[in-house]
């Protein structure tokens, strides 16, 4: 039976605006993380994804709900336990240009981590320094430049080695290859990839592009204006999206291959996304979806086990 | 033949003279664009792809860019000796350009209606009330929704797909011979994405303008594209039809390109083709292929000496010395290997 690392339990994150108005990024989530898996998110911008993926990593305080790591609420640990859950849980972000500090050097950036969690000597802590470069395919040569004198790919890296060095067990990668050109993307994937075998490393994947999460992802979820729409395989997924939401976005990924684009047939998805501060009685979607019927305004906010571990939040299914 | 070259570029070289010395953005480009066709510009990032399409609206902030050569024929006169006042009849009109950003591209202390209204009235001359008229014809055409509404409201209040299709229809409102599409979808999501393609391919059957798509992204041009030109550091390394590009690929380079973009179909239990390594400096740029050092392929000519264009059939063109007579064994186990690329 696989080990759950992370679950979240009714998560909600509401931001309170000015003219008591409510934008709720996170609306009343459950996902169950298994250890080793990398788990895919995917949704459109504003769906909320980052604000999970933030959430999670406890940059953002839930509103309301759980999130329980290794069987422990974080809102219910004490001051020393949480040290350790943000040891255990690391984040990389989108933007390499701006996650990193331009005033440090490769080596303060990588071995502030084991200060603050006071790991090793001075002496264990440069090791480890090189042996994080190297594992990361810098050369660790470099421990004396600042971010600035790297590419875009290799920032990315110093990004992973950094999460890294600390030893964690769960990696929250916010879009971590969309700001790369396609070339290196695949590397910064493959790195990914072979970290969490050497290391058994749990990831939470947040992209928008859906052929990258599918390559790399184990299972996925879908998330729309806060909630999750569908869950499933990645398999499972792709091939037989259930959601009409799920069904739209996989039909307008673009094949990269002239005749079978040519033959692509698209599920138009008229619209866009309504503004998410706007009460949406029932299904979020139905604004824009075909199958529209009277009972989606009574839909209840309950994702439906279709079976084969894929559930999804769509009154068709009833 | 000449005559069905919309826009020519030949032989075009731009360079930034910055403090550490002369960036070679641009090097001898060559590409010409037909009525009515769609062209796909595809490289990364620091390609020249965008500084190349900007040279053609006069738009290469000079100093510190420099034009070290070449010439830009639109409708066989040299864009390139054109004073401002003569590019500003044309900039808008007959050609006319869309960016990545519509946010920052668009005025925001301005209403979108007057915005589209400026542009009518800096071309034709039409009365007040013709060209609100017409701005709502036009909303209405490019699918944007209550465009009477629309009209009187600022970017911040629009989506970013909205705000998109206001920039198209600043650029459609003069019916334009050529419209340059610089990444317009980057910023968007898939379904909008789709959406926007779906809109310039109308755009093009209604008005038969030619589209120059600049992009990073190889798996957004199969639908669209007619040609294909790949540029690297530069330099053109290849040009031929989409179908020729994407199931015959000549050089290496568009090789790993192609290879590098995770497909919907391909299987997942294989590592993801990479390139190794990351473009040249173009700085001080090496004798010999840009590409070499990541080149699967790579001889020791192509160190030593710049390849030349290789022609071939349906104005193919590959910048490749595999492609040499004396580079037979070679090309062979390029064949061999990515042969079976259907």
């Amino acid at each position: 039976m696989k080990e759950k690392i992370i679950e979240l339990k009714n998560l909600k994150k509401y931001f309170y605006l000015s003219g008591k108005k409510i934008l709720k990024a996170v609306d009343n989530i459950n996902i169950e993380i298994y250890r080793g898996e990398t788990f895919g998110l995917v949704g459109e911008s504003g769906c909320g994804k980052s604000t999970l993926g933030r959430t999670i990593k406890g940059i953002y305080k839930p509103t309301a709900g759980q999130v329980i790591f290794e069987g422990k609420d974080i809102s219910k640990m004490n001051k020393n336990n949480m040290k350790f859950y943000f040891r255990y849980m690391q984040m990389i972000f989108q933007d390499p240009y701006s996650s990193l500090n331009p005033r440090m050097m490769v080596k303060e950036l990588i071995s502030e981590g084991l200060e603050i969690h006071k790991m090793g000597t001075k002496e264990t802590q440069e090791r480890k320094v090189f042996e994080t470069l190297y594992l990361v395919g810098l050369n660790p040569e470099y421990v004396t430049r600042y971010a600035h004198e790297f590419s875009g790919g290799q920032r990315q890296r110093l990004a992973i080695a950094r999460a890294l060095a600390v030893e964690p067990k769960f990696i929250v990668c916010d879009e971590p290859i969309s700001a790369l050109d396609v070339s290196i993307q695949g590397q910064i994937v493959n790195l990914l990839k072979g970290l969490q075998e050497k290391f058994g490393l749990t990831y939470l994947f947040i992209a928008h592009d859906l052929s990258m999460v599918r390559y790399i992802s184990d299972r996925v979820g879908v998330m729309y204006m806060g909630r999750l729409v569908e869950i499933a395989g990645k398999r499972e997924l792709f091939e037989n999206p259930l959601h009409p939401y799920t069904q739209a976005l996989l039909s307008s990924i673009p094949i990269p291959n002239p005749r079978k684009e040519r033959e692509r047939k698209e599920i138009p998805i008229e619209g866009e996304i309504p503004s998410p501060l706007e009460t949406i009685a029932g299904c979020s979607f139905k604004t824009r979806c075909q199958y529209v019927t009277a009972i989606c305004d009574q839909m209840e906010y309950k994702l439906i086990d279709i079976g084969d571990r894929h559930s999804v939040m769509c009154t068709k299914y009833y | 033949m000449d005559n069905e070259k919309l826009l020519d570029v030949k032989n075009l070289s731009i360079s930034f003279h910055t403090y550490v010395g002369e960036v070679a953005a641009v090097r001898n480009v060559d590409f010409y664009l037909k009525k009515s066709e769609v062209l796909a510009i595809v490289g990364e990032s620091g390609s020249g792809k965008s500084v190349s399409t900007q040279a053609i609206l006069g738009l290469t902030p000079i100093p510190p860019g420099e034009i070290k050569s070449g010439k830009i024929l639109f409708k066989n006169e040299d864009l390139l000796k054109f004073d401002e006042k003569k590019m500003s009849k044309i900039c808008g009109s007959q050609i006319s350009m869309i960016f990545q950003d519509p946010m920052t591209s668009l005025n925001p202390t301005m209403k979108v209606g007057n915005q589209i209204r400026e542009v009518l009235h800096q071309h034709t001359d039409i009365s007040r009330r013709e060209s609100r008229e017409r701005t709502i014809e036009l909303m209405t055409l490019v699918g944007i929704p209550e465009p009477e509404v629309r009209i009187n409201q600022y970017p911040h209040e629009l989506s970013g797909g909205m705000r998109q299709r206001i920039m198209i229809t600043m650029a459609m409102a003069n019916r334009p011979d050529i419209l340059i599409a610089d990444e317009p979808t980057t910023a968007l999501d898939v379904t909008i994405q789709s959406q926007i393609f779906r809109l310039l391919k109308e755009l093009r059957t209604e008005f038969e303008t030619a589209i120059i798509l600049i992009t990073h992204d190889f798996g957004v041009v199969a639908g669209i594209a007619d040609r294909i030109v790949i540029m690297y550091a530069g330099k053109v390394m290849e040009e031929g039809e989409t179908d020729q590009i994407y199931y015959k690929p000549r050089h290496p380079y568009t090789v790993a390109l192609l290879k590098a973009v995770p497909s919907l179909a391909d299987n997942e239990k294989q590592k993801l083709r990479t390139i190794n390594g990351t473009p040249p400096f173009l700085l001080n740029i090496p004798p010999g292929c840009p590409f070499v050092d990541r080149c699967d392929y790579a001889m020791r000519i192509c160190k030593e000496k710049e390849p030349q264009y290789f022609q071939f059939e349906d104005n193919r063109r590959v910048f490749c010395w595999l492609y040499h007579d004396q580079a037979d064994e070679q090309f062979q186990r390029f064949k061999d290997r990515e042969g079976r690329l259907q």
